[in-house]
């Protein structure tokens, strides 16, 4: 008796079948087809990932170079005048400014 | 298997150039109905359509072939949970589609391959349908699938034991039924 190997190995043979040409064509056209376009997608998702990247980056110098170009203290005189009246030197000089002459005389140790 | 997750369409067709006839062959050997060609052919386009589209699922935790052959089986199962195959199978027991009496050409070196060499198509497929279906789906698992005992196991859910002792079974069952001239 043959061993279980060798049996079956002809039994194998005996009984190996083969797909059709029109089943290899359909399963090869839809292989074809499928990959083609989820290389069209992937490629198209990395355009899309690419152009919002650029577009990004783009926004990002625009708003060094907007920020870099600002003085420090233009934005604090612009935005908020009325805290610079409460300085102590700005108080200083509204009074001063509306001294007398006789007072202006005195101080520069005119007697 | 990476090329054909890279969406390499070459990678695809030499994967199925290795497994379209085993494939083929296993289908063809489970498949019992009046219109089996249809159906095979059916089967292994849903097959290879699965193994294209869910290329992703594949985790290289398991060899690819018995990633193939667990999708082929799982088709093959819906297949039959889809229709009543019992009674088809039943009735395409008395059913062969090829009448001729066609001797298979056999290496004539004992005793035992004379004896086989006489052994027409239609005895043996009479004889394999003979067998229950667990145990053919192992012997074509076993004959078609290059699969090792332990991964026939895993993918059956048989023991390893068992596998074996069905193996051995169904040699005898078939031997004896050649000796029948593939009468049932």
């Amino acid at each position: 008796m043959k061993t279980n190997n060798t049996f079956y190995s002809w039994i194998a043979l005996k009984t190996q079948t083969e797909p059709s040409s029109t089943a290899d064509k359909k399963i090869l056209a839809f292989s074809s087809q499928y990959f083609k376009k989820e290389e069209k997608s992937f490629f198209a998702l990395w355009k899309l990932t690419g152009a919002f990247a650029l577009t990004a980056a783009v926004v990002l110098v625009v708003l060094i170079n907007k920020n870099s170009s600002i003085q420090p203290g233009s934005a604090l005189m612009s935005e908020a005048p009325e805290m610079i009246l409460h300085y102590n030197d700005i108080e200083l000089m509204a009074d001063a400014s509306r001294l007398s002459d006789a007072d202006w005389a005195r101080i520069n140790g005119q007697k | 298997m990476k090329l054909i997750q890279a969406n390499d369409n070459n990678a695809f067709e030499i994967l199925y150039s290795r497994y379209r006839i085993p494939v083929h062959s296993y289908l063809s050997g489970l498949v019992n109905s009046n219109t089996a060609d249809t159906i095979v052919e059916e089967l292994l386009q849903e097959t290879f359509i699965k193994v294209i589209t869910k290329n992703s699922t594949f985790k290289y935790e398991s060899k690819v072939k018995t990633w193939i052959w667990t999708i082929a089986k799982n088709t093959l199962h819906d297949y039959w949970r889809s229709v009543d195959h019992r009674i088809s199978q039943s009735l395409d027991s008395l059913h062969s589609e090829e009448s001729g009496e066609e001797l298979y050409a056999s290496p004539l070196d004992s005793q035992e391959d004379l004896f086989l060499s006489k052994v027409t198509k239609q005895q043996l497929d009479a004889c394999i349908k003979e067998l229950p279906e667990d145990q053919r789906e192992i012997v074509f698992l076993h004959i078609q699938s290059e699969l090792s005992n332990q991964e026939i196991s895993e993918l059956t859910g048989a023991s390893v034991g068992a596998i074996k002792s069905t193996l051995f079974r169904c040699k005898e069952k078939l031997t004896a039924c050649f000796k029948r001239g593939g009468h049932l």
